[in-house]
């Protein structure tokens, strides 16, 4: 029994073991890609997380202008998405074997509603050719699939680790060490670089305790220098925070729209929630409470003891389960896009279609 | 990262074994013509791509071999041991007594479901000794009962079994004529089964490579261990280790993985072809000098001319003037000249960082939705090759089998129109309904690789 | 003594005869004493003991034997109906004792006369027994057919008779005349006085008995004329018992070459003769022997190929000879023969690295062609010739479950088949126009 966790849905979770010598900020592979490549990636970047400024989105590609939005665009994010605090999360040092488990609900900002019509205007200059999305779509799964057997191999690896070394930890509850400590037991010499780390990490903390002293005179600057600034709370978006700073004027906004869409919208969610309803009753057993975040993992040949931990096998059964209950669903979607192309196609002469 | 290869077949097990030998030949050849550390770095990459050497003297080959018939097998398996540098394991392999009769539907409906469990076993047993499964690597013809039936029963079972692994169907496509009477309807049968669960086919033609054994290596009497030498050199020139434009400094470790992401991922476009150069006798090798400005420019031809080899290329054809028709880039071009979707460049040997390979990167060698950005590739290392100073290959997703796809789908349905040897398969549970299935399915390819 | 190996095994068991015979077959290693696995089926005695007392004795013993002692008295129906349920039980228990000495059966062959009454009659319904109790298992059938000039007056209801049989449950048959034989054995006969070969006469091969080739031409024709039946199912099962570079296996020859299910009549040819001379010649040209193999004189039966319609092709190649030979030789004769519309590369092959003792290369072409019509048309005729003024048929109703209805069906059995084979001959050299393709929609 093995209780090593993937943690596949999560892309850009950086765990690797690299990354205790590689430990460079954000996205390391920023650095390869050329200017267009960077400004494609913000901007799709903001635009997954919710951003919803026009303005940003009409920037040049080459760079040659934009420094302004791209403050909003960072205030923004500083505040929405708790950046520092996510950043020093993920460079933490690490001594232990981590990984991230999540077993939420899907939260990705309910992206199927309503936003197509404000989509990014770029790349709708000419019509694009549905087979270059498709050749997008195809490696974008390549990319995954590498990604996946990678993940494969840190795990068969760290599960070797943990079994070699399994009784030689001091701690009893741990039994075996990590690749930290394995490479530390290994080449002693490492420890210099492991002390710089942490010395690197303590820096790191006190600006932010420094940034958290000084944050309320910036917000004071942005709202006196950038007239903008509470514009971009004010667009019509779907994606609502809350901000204790500023009132919100989304209401009235969706006030706005028209009955007849939200009947028929109002229609598609039904359909939806139906069909979850349905999901829910496959899965029928009580909702447990949610796991989210990184775990440290520890190898046991038994089963584990403590309250505390988190059993793989389980998260492992849940997250199969989840993903039995999105199989259904776009089972589903997939049958409904038939039948409606069998009806298109029925009205067609001397025509049979082969439904994909 | 490790590769399973799974032999299928007299012609799977045959290939098969001269491949192995091949990348063996080329890492204990005194050949490199690089650094020492280079060659190390370059050896240790091959060796986990391609053996393991637990408990071994000498490498063993991480493969699986399938066969209905127990005399190939047996033989491959001796010659592997007998070659000293590597070999099989002696309990990765599986054959019957009986063979599958040329018939389609008895490896795939017969002989497949039947031994699908101890296949299945062999697999995952070969998969399990790798760190990281890089993908499969399965090598079959296409014409026969065995390699193409089973194979593409195989095949569908390894993407049941290993949904998110790479899976590479090298397949061998039959002389057009003399080999086997329904050739045409197994290899449509191969095809469309292949297309569904396969992720890239990487094909070679019997007719092709006959015609370099005979006009580039000079061999008089040809035999199926040339033709099948030819080929394993030429995978290997594909497969050896190589560094890509975003790997830095390391060997690639997932060239499957690479292989697709640059070539097939549109699920509609997945038919490779593999062109190679220079290609020569052996004893010629010493008198012979190549630059790389002429290597690829032959190159260049051969892929816009559909050349199969350097000899005999027409220097004619010239890519279509783009601009004149921007909606109808089919419409207006040049009648032989062979369209590209995406093209991947391997140069191997020194001095292969001068290499200027813009003439690659021209828009109007490629479909009109594609940039070249998206569409070539290069993979380089300074090792040389098999006794090549410098030696390049092309692997190509373009119309280079457009006209022989064409021409199978078009004999076997005149073969169907008059229902000849239906009752063979019908026997084995392939019903015209099924024929008709994958006569629809090559159709909608040949429609796609017609309009690019 | 040799060594008993796959190969061998095809055709022969190893037993160690000390112990009875009749224990589990030794693998491999040395040869104890070979059986063969083969049942031998005659109404009357003379051949079989023959047989028994000639130099093949100690591959046969007694429970591979079936004999009476009356005949079938050239009668299909004594043959088929009533020794035919008389012997069933007998039969197929001894089916059974070989096939389970077998450990991977994959087909039978059928050796029989299709003129006589034991040969055709009990010979077909050994044929259907085959296909009751082993149903998986091919059937080749060498049928020896009649010639015009026959003595056995009642040889084309016969022949009829059973090739209804043939039609019906045969998975392949390879016709032969004795006529056709006969002119062979003349020829290579010819060729060896002539001295055109610089003949060494070789003794002791495998095929003939202990009486040196030529001799055997000129004072047992019959031997020399079995000699060539038995080294065409040597090359046919050639490639399925050695290695080579383009295995054969025997389902593949009716699954190239049977392309509808009643069209399995195979015309053969061996080349180059002397093969079947077992004389020690220089290898002569090998382009000669592919060519030879299309010519009418070198078929078993008589017919000419040329001529016809080829629905499909094999050639079985045995020894040094590689696959650019094959081609070159395939691209070089396929202008000179009509392939039907649907097949016109309908060839396949097989290389079997080893060649016949004593040679360097040997060549079965099989073919199944429209040639094979005019022996048929002919049959017919004889047949109805006899049938029309009802000649004999009371020696056939006679006897139990015969019934005048198995002529007139056997008849239009027939009929249908030299139908079957207009048909196919009708689009010869007429405007070919391909079916019209599937087309997808964009």
């Amino acid at each position: 029994t093995t209780c090593l966790l993937l943690p596949l849905e999560n892309s850009s979770s950086f765990l690797s073991r690299t990354s205790f010598y590689n430990n460079c900020w954000f996205f390391p592979s920023m650095y390869c890609l050329s200017l267009y490549n960077q400004i494609r990636f913000v901007k799709s970047a903001l635009w997954y997380h919710g951003y919803g400024r026009p303005e940003l989105y009409r920037l040049p590609s080459d760079g040659s202008a934009g420094s302004r939005e791209l403050l909003l665009a960072f205030s923004w994010l500083l505040h929405r998405l708790s950046l520092l605090e996510q950043l020093l999360a993920r460079n933490r040092v690490k001594t232990g074997d981590e990984t991230s488990v999540c077993t939420c609900e899907d939260d990705l900002p309910n992206s199927q509603t309503g936003t197509t019509e404000i989509a990014p205007e770029y790349g709708l200059e000419d019509r694009v050719d549905v087979r270059y999305l498709q050749w997008l779509n195809g490696r974008l799964r390549f990319q995954w699939r590498s990604l996946h057997a990678q993940h494969q191999e840190q795990c068969k690896l760290l599960h070797k680790i943990h079994l070699f070394t399994s009784g030689s930890h001091m701690d009893q509850t741990l039994g075996h060490f990590s690749v930290t400590e394995t490479d530390l037991v290994r080449q002693p010499e490492n420890y210099k670089q492991l002390l710089q780390l942490l010395e690197l990490e303590t820096m790191q903390l006190e600006a932010f305790l420094e940034w958290k002293q000084l944050e309320p005179v910036y917000w004071q600057w942005m709202v006196m220098n950038q007239t903008d600034f509470e514009g971009i709370f004010s667009q019509k978006s779907t994606i609502l925070f809350p901000l204790p700073f500023f009132p919100l004027q989304v209401k009235t906004k969706e006030e706005e729209l028209q009955k007849e869409e939200f009947s028929a919208t109002a229609r598609k969610i039904q359909e939806s929630v139906e069909l979850k309803l349905l999901n829910l009753t496959h899965l029928c057993a009580p909702k447990k409470t949610q796991l989210h975040g990184s775990c440290r993992l520890v190898f046991r040949s038994k089963h584990p003891a403590s309250k505390m931990a988190v059993s793989a096998t389980e998260v492992i059964r849940e997250l199969q389960m989840r993903e039995a209950s999105l199989e259904r669903e776009l089972k589903q979607l997939q049958e409904e896009c038939r039948q409606r192309l069998d009806e298109i196609a029925e009205g067609l002469d001397g025509v049979i279609c082969i439904s994909p | 990262m490790s590769i399973v290869t799974v032999q299928l077949g007299q012609c799977g097990n045959q290939i098969g074994h001269e491949v192995f030998n091949a990348i063996c030949s080329d890492v204990h050849g005194t050949h490199g013509l690089c650094s020492k550390k280079e060659n190390e770095s370059y050896c240790d990459a091959c060796k986990e791509r391609f053996f393991c050497e637990e408990e071994s003297e000498v490498p063993v080959a991480r493969a699986v071999l399938v066969d209905m018939e127990p005399k190939v097998i047996s033989q491959t398996l001796s010659m592997a041991a007998r070659s000293g540098y590597w070999k099989y394991d002696d309990r990765s392999h599986f054959c019957q007594k009986q063979g599958s009769g040329n018939n389609w539907a008895n490896g795939y409906s017969v002989h497949g479901p039947r031994h699908k469990e101890v296949i299945m076993n062999l697999v995952q047993k070969e998969a399990e000794k790798c760190d990281r499964l890089g993908g499969f690597f399965t090598i079959m013809s296409m014409a026969g009962g065995t390699g193409s039936g089973l194979g593409a029963y195989v095949t569908q079972c390894l993407r049941d079994a290993f949904p998110t692994s790479f899976i590479l169907n090298h397949v061998i496509w039959p002389y057009g004529t003399g080999e086997i009477i329904v050739q045409n309807y197994n290899s449509v049968l191969t095809l469309s089964h292949l297309y569904q669960s396969s992720d890239a086919l990487l094909v070679h033609e019997n007719d092709v490579i006959h015609k370099i054994c005979a006009q580039l290596m000079n061999i008089k009497q040809i035999s199926f261990r040339d033709v099948n030498q030819v080929i394993a050199h030429q995978l290997g020139s594909v497969f050896q280790p190589t560094y890509t434009a975003e790997g830095g400094l390391h060997y690639s470790r997932n060239p499957l993985g690479d292989l697709m992401e640059t070539l097939v991922p549109h699920p509609e476009f997945k038919m490779l072809g593999l062109r190679n150069i220079p290609q020569m006798p052996e004893n010629s090798l010493a008198y012979s000098t190549f630059s790389w400005p002429g290597l690829i420019k032959h190159l260049r031809q051969m892929l816009i001319a559909n050349a199969k080899m350097e000899e005999g290329i027409d220097w004619q054809v010239r890519p279509p003037r783009l601009g004149l028709h921007p909606l109808s880039h089919s419409a207006n071009k040049p009648l032989q000249f062979n369209t590209s979707i995406a093209n991947l460049v391997i140069l191997r040997g020194k001095d292969m960082h001068s290499v200027d390979l813009g003439s690659f990167r021209d828009p109007s060698l490629y479909t009109s939705w594609l940039n070249p950005q998206d569409a070539f590739n290069v993979w380089k290392t300074p090792r040389a090759f098999n006794k090549y100073e410098k030696s390049a290959s092309l692997v190509s997703n373009s119309q280079f089998l457009l006209k022989p796809l064409d021409n199978v789908v078009g004999k076997a349905w005149n073969m169907f129109a008059s229902k000849a040897y239906i009752h063979q398969y019908t026997k084995f549970g392939i019903e015209e309904e099924d024929f008709l299935d994958s006569f629809t399915a090559l159709e909608q390819v040949i429609s796609s690789y017609t309009i690019l | 003594k040799g060594i008993y190996d796959e190969a061998l095994s095809s055709f022969f068991r190893n037993v160690d005869t000390r112990s009875g015979g009749d224990g589990p077959d030794i693998y491999k290693g040395k040869i104890c004493s070979l059986k063969a696995r083969a049942l031998l089926i005659d109404m009357e005695e003379g051949v079989v003991n023959e047989i028994l007392q000639g130099p093949l004795r100690d591959v046969f013993d007694s429970k591979q034997l079936i004999t009476d002692v009356s005949g079938s008295g050239n009668n299909w129906a004594v043959g088929h109906k009533l020794y035919g349920s008389q012997y069933r039980e007998n039969i197929v228990e001894k089916l059974r004792k070989a096939a389970e000495h077998c450990d991977c059966l994959q087909c039978f062959f059928i050796i029989h006369s299709m003129g006589g009454g034991t040969g055709s009659g009990l010979g077909t319904f050994v044929l259907n027994l085959l296909e009751d109790e082993f149903p998986e298992v091919y059937r080749f059938v060498t049928s020896v057919y009649p010639s015009g000039e026959d003595d056995v007056i009642t040889s084309p209801y016969n022949t009829v008779l059973a090739m209804k049989e043939l039609n019906e449950h045969a998975d392949c048959v390879l016709p032969i005349e004795n006529e056709s034989l006969f002119d062979i054995v003349n020829k290579i006969h010819q060729m060896i006085n002539s001295g055109k070969l610089g003949s060494t006469v070789k003794q002791n091969s495998l095929v003939t008995s202990s009486a040196g080739s030529a001799k055997t031409v000129q004072e047992k024709p019959f031997d020399a004329m079995n000699n060539i039946v038995a080294n065409l199912l040597l090359n046919l099962t050639s490639s399925a018992r050695f290695e080579g570079s383009l295995n054969m296996d025997l389902n593949e020859i009716s699954m190239n070459l049977v392309p509808f299910p009643r069209l399995h009549y195979l015309v053969s040819s061996l080349t180059p003769l002397y093969t079947l001379a077992d004389v020690n010649v220089p290898s002569r040209r090998l382009d000669q022997m592919f060519s030879d193999a299309f010519s009418r004189e070198h078929q078993l039966i008589q017919a000419d190929p040329k001529h016809s319609l080829y629905l499909a092709c094999a050639l079985l190649v045995r020894g040094n000879v590689q696959v650019s030979d094959l081609r070159r030789n395939i691209e070089r004769l396929k202008p000179s023969l009509h392939f039907v519309s649907w097949n016109q590369e309908g060839w396949k092959t097989g290389l079997c690295s080893v060649p016949p003792v004593g040679h360097s290369h040997s060549l079965l072409s099989l073919a199944n062609n429209t040639c094979v019509k005019p022996t048929f048309i002919e049959l017919k005729d004889r047949f109805m010739k006899l049938y029309k003024k009802k000649a004999h048929l009371h020696h056939y109703l006679h006897v139990d479950g015969m019934e005048q209805s198995c002529f007139s069906e056997a008849i239009s059995s027939l009929s249908d088949l030299i139908e079957e084979y207009n048909e196919l001959d009708a689009t010869k050299g007429g405007p070919r126009t391909d079916p019209s393709r599937l087309k997808i929609a964009v």
